[in-house]
């Protein structure tokens, strides 16, 4: 059923840092549909995995 | 931040409350505990019957998850000598190109006892950092995996959807580059609570424009860039708090921030395609006032209360199942194979449920309607456009029907 060829998120060297985000006042939930589905589970996308590499591997692979 | 939507321990039991009723569904009698709903190993079985695959049974559950752990500040490490068989799933989804990674046991003795009191002091160092974050991260946790790093292929951290609540990582040389990573796979890991329990995701967003980001021109479909964006976010948060601290040459915290805004500005222009509350979410964390949803209602609460007294009676559809979590929502699933599953807000829980006599019951539209405004201490008005905007929503899915005189039984819709 889980597909062999991951997704990878490739991530190579650095930058400078950032802010935090601040959460809206008065933010809170949301009012949206009362019944909503659940898709994750029929939606079964190849890879489906979070993979962080190495940038020499990252190189390797692309 | 995330409270705003549910606060993790809310997120945690909704989510146990999905897995149970799938568990009712294809192990009835299997009586699963929270632990073992817990478990990336029966969630990866449980959502794979979900998707479709029928083979399962109680036995497969319970088997799933036989593995040994050991403990690290809280956070169970695999530990099992056998793990590289057991797990050989979610390695082979983790796994680069041409790499079998196997994972770092007892059986390897100092070693694995040194990434152990290593993995144990990174949790006391997040906890120390950023203990909100901590708190709200390491809910969605459940399972932590060492990489051997000769085999682990320049895997340096992973996890899945298809076992959520399971982190990997390569074989550590400190705690710091631990802590990093339970901020960026916990982050994914809270995602995928948050996809199976609240509006995030749906078809739309599957046919949706992929994303390439412009540091190496990878292409996400929606669902990855979300989970990307996510994860950045959490990390320019943490990146705030680590100052101090020796970051890893690999260490995404200083680029974190830069990423998140690159994301998350291709993920605004693209929110048409995202459900309410990832839409919410994302203007939450970037700063920007979030657009609320309306209760979708262009009629006046006479036009209102005439469609919903029209409605001859009310029953469940035969077949479904729904299951209540502690926060007042529900969750349901139709009779089909798969089923479709649904969450259900207050009020449609409790529209639901009124059938106390299940699916033979049928329930005049007026009985509901008086004993709502008994209950709901809101204005007749109120209670109408609240019960009707609940069952229309209840009836467009296939949960609950319309039933009497044909001409009448259609206007609820």
């Amino acid at each position: 059923m889980t597909p062999n060829q991951p997704v990878r998120p490739q991530m190579p060297p650095a930058m400078p840092s950032g802010r935090t985000p601040h959460l809206p006042q008065g933010g809170g939930p949301v009012v949206g549909q009362p019944v909503n589905q659940v898709d994750f589970f029929r939606h079964m996308p190849n890879g489906g995995a979070t993979v962080y590499l190495r940038p020499a591997e990252v190189a390797q692979n692309d | 931040m995330h409270a705003a939507i549910a606060p993790a321990g809310v997120l945690v039991d909704e989510r146990r409350t999905l897995y149970r009723l799938a568990g009712e569904i294809y192990a009835p009698g299997a009586r699963l505990s929270d632990n073992l709903l817990d478990h990336p190993a029966v969630r990866y079985e449980l959502g794979r019957a979900l998707a479709g695959h029928e083979d399962l049974d109680g036995e497969t559950l319970f088997a799933a998850a036989r593995i040994e752990v050991a403990d690290a500040a809280g956070i169970a490490v695999v530990s099992d000598s056998d793990a590289t068989s057991k797990l050989a799933t979610p390695l082979r989804i983790i796994a680069p190109a041409g790499a079998k990674p196997q994972v770092l046991t007892r059986a390897d003795g100092e070693r694995f006892a040194a990434a152990l009191a290593l993995v144990a002091e990174a949790v006391e160092l997040f906890r120390a950092l950023a203990p909100e974050m901590s708190d709200d991260l390491l809910a969605h946790l459940d399972l932590f995996v060492v990489l051997k790093s000769e085999t682990s292929g320049g895997v340096v951290s992973a996890s899945t959807r298809y076992m959520p609540g399971l982190v990997l990582i390569d074989e550590p040389a400190t705690a710091m580059e631990v802590a990093e990573a339970l901020v960026h796979e916990g982050s994914h890991l809270k995602f995928f609570d948050f996809a199976v329990t609240r509006d995030f995701l749906d078809a739309r967003s599957h046919r949706a424009d992929h994303f390439v980001n412009s540091w190496s021109r990878v292409e996400w479909p929606m669902e990855q860039a979300y989970a990307a964006w996510h994860a950045y976010t959490a990390l320019s948060q943490f990146a705030l708090q680590c100052e101090s601290q020796q970051l890893s040459p690999l260490s995404l915290l200083p680029k974190a921030h830069e990423r998140a805004a690159e994301i998350g500005q291709w993920l605004v222009e693209h929110q048409a395609d995202l459900c309410s509350d990832a839409r919410w979410l994302l203007h939450a964390l970037r700063g920007t006032a979030p657009s609320r949803d309306e209760m979708p209602s262009t009629m006046d609460g006479d036009t209102l209360a005439e469609q919903f007294l029209e409605t001859d009676h009310l029953q469940l559809v035969p077949g479904v199942r729904r299951a209540r979590a502690a926060s007042g929502r529900s969750v349901a699933a139709t009779a089909s194979r798969p089923p479709n599953i649904f969450w259900l807000d207050t009020d449609a829980t409790w529209v639901i449920a009124q059938f106390r006599g299940g699916e033979s019951e049928k329930v005049a539209p007026a009985s509901m309607l008086a004993l709502a405004a008994e209950e709901w201490n809101e204005t007749e008005e109120a209670v109408i456009r609240r019960l009707v905007v609940a069952l229309r929503s209840l009836v467009a899915s296939e949960l609950v029907e319309p039933e009497g005189a044909p001409s009448h039984s259609r206007r609820i819709r």
